[in-house]
């Protein structure tokens, strides 16, 4: 029964989505949009879940004293925070609704989620600059190809490649269009093929490691 | 040791550092080109317009790329609100929720304090925000059939079935176009539970991902692709040459900015290339 049970819902839950895709009648799509309302529900029940593992992970952490383990705390104390502030729309301010600039936590998104998560991607500027002086190198006629190709796209891309030669945005289109088009669609049908014969596999239970088994 | 220093990556941070911040300071204005993939988005927008349709804006980016995808979301507001098209605002990405919501609560208010724009911009009749679910593949799915019916209110529970925006609006077909605008791998599924529907698609992504889509807008499956900060600028030059809206936002003083480090990381290049030759020989 607990290996049965959730191929059992794979199979039917998959079959619905088959079937209003290629018989889009109303009991098909009334059935897809029930299933999705249910998917909707059963989304919310991974939050707690989360929050369990998030805790248990980090309390353990704590508790055991392991190396680094004043991070924990600061991690826990920043969920708190934040899932309080977010409870409490008109604490300590005067705030009406979500989204109001004076809302405590559109404050601390506003002023600490913000710029925290654009210096960690703008760290990656640093990173591409020094990696790009360090190993992209003309080693063989590929690797030559690929260096040209990158800097005729670098340049392209920017305002100042259209002002050193007119013809570089179209020549940067050129190879967008083209070359970069033909090897991307290439990857994109071995996708799809792969992605159609696991969902197949899925269905028809043949493929059980989403489920923990062999 | 001259080598070596140019290798240094303590020389390199410095280098970009300088190089990001001395565009802000100075003013040179450089031709903005404009990308046929950000121009088909503009025109599908003037296409909705013409056939007086909502579009919905999803906006499934978070903070971390909001440097490449904001402006591109402010712009397409801008452009909305400027030809009266009504957008339907919604995210994927909890993490985005709130800076959607200031996005488009900021162009509202932008254009209500224009001289003779009080209540230009309405809630509810020339936009709505529908805030973020989970499941996005079921809701996508499910938007399909019947919009109202998955989301049945806005973001603060009121009713769409109240607002004049929703008049006339089941599903995506009565949708001039549906933009997704996102730093990860969303559109790829936007794209593909939505073609069932025939629905009108755009992205708007980092520039990074930008080629992925290429293939999608080839084959007619999206209408355009807005790439990274330059496809942003290049969407307000087109809004500020159609004056739609009266000056260049963050992407058009990004562009130098962007020229700057594309050379100076051309540069590096050349640079890392030649020392590796000089010393291949120096072995030799």
């Amino acid at each position: 029964m607990k290996k049965t049970l959730p191929l059992v819902l794979a199979f039917v839950f998959g079959v619905i989505y088959v079937i209003q895709y290629y018989v889009p009648g109303y009991a098909s799509t009334w059935l897809a949009n029930k299933t999705a309302e249910w998917g909707i529900v059963l989304g919310f029940f991974i939050y707690p879940l989360a929050i369990y593992s998030f805790l248990y992970y980090h309390l353990i952490k704590i508790v055991r004293k392991a190396p680094k383990w004043q991070y924990s705390i600061i991690t826990i104390v920043a969920m708190a925070g934040m899932i309080f502030a977010g409870f409490y729309v008109n604490w300590a301010t005067n705030a009406k609704s979500l989204g109001d600039p004076d809302y405590i936590f559109q404050r601390l998104y506003d002023y600490l989620l913000v710029p925290l998560e654009a210096t960690m991607f703008s760290l990656l500027a640093f990173y591409i600059a020094s990696a790009a002086a360090r190993a992209f190198r003309a080693r063989n006629v590929e690797a030559t190809l690929l260096l040209i190709t990158a800097v005729v796209i670098m340049l392209s891309r920017v305002t100042i490649g259209q002002a050193m030669l007119a013809q570089l945005p179209a020549i940067g289109d050129w190879i967008l269009d083209w070359p970069n088009t033909a090897a991307r669609r290439a990857i994109l049908i071995g996708i799809g093929l792969g992605g159609a014969a696991t969902a197949l596999k899925i269905l028809l239970g043949i493929e059980r490691s989403y489920l923990g088994m062999r | 040791m001259w080598l070596k220093l140019l290798q240094d990556s303590r020389t390199i941070y410095t280098v970009i550092l300088a190089v990001i911040i001395a565009p802000f300071m100075v003013t040179l204005k450089l031709p903005i080109p404009i990308p046929p993939p950000v121009r088909k988005v503009y025109d599908a927008v003037e296409l909705a317009r013409q056939k007086k349709q909502p579009i919905i804006i999803s906006f499934d980016f978070d903070p971390s790329v909001a440097g490449e995808c904001k402006p591109m979301a402010v712009a397409m507001v801008r452009h909305a609100f400027a030809t009266k098209t009504p957008v339907i605002g919604l995210t994927f990405l909890i993490t985005g929720a709130n800076l959607a919501q200031s996005i488009l609560d900021q162009a509202a208010k932008e254009f209500n304090e224009r001289p003779g724009g009080k209540d230009s911009i309405v809630y509810g009749r020339d936009y709505v925000w529908l805030g973020w679910k989970p499941q996005y593949v079921q809701i996508i799915i499910a938007m399909g059939h019947d919009i109202k019916g998955i989301f049945k209110t806005d973001a603060e529970g009121k009713s769409l079935d109240e607002m004049p925006i929703f008049k006339g609006v089941k599903n995506f077909d009565d949708i001039g176009l549906t933009t997704t605008i996102a730093g990860s791998a969303i559109p790829e599924d936007w794209i593909a539970y939505t073609m069932q529907y025939k629905a009108r698609l755009a992205v708007g992504t980092t520039a990074v991902s930008a080629t992925q889509y290429f293939p999608y807008m080839q084959a007619d499956q999206i209408k355009g692709v807005i790439p990274g900060a330059t496809g942003a600028a290049a969407y307000e030059r087109l809004l500020v040459d159609n004056e739609y809206w009266p000056t260049f936002g963050d992407a058009g003083a990004m562009a130098n900015t962007q020229s700057a480090s594309h050379i100076v990381i051309i540069l590096f290049i050349i640079t890392g290339n030649i020392i590796y030759f000089i010393r291949k020989s120096q072995k030799q």
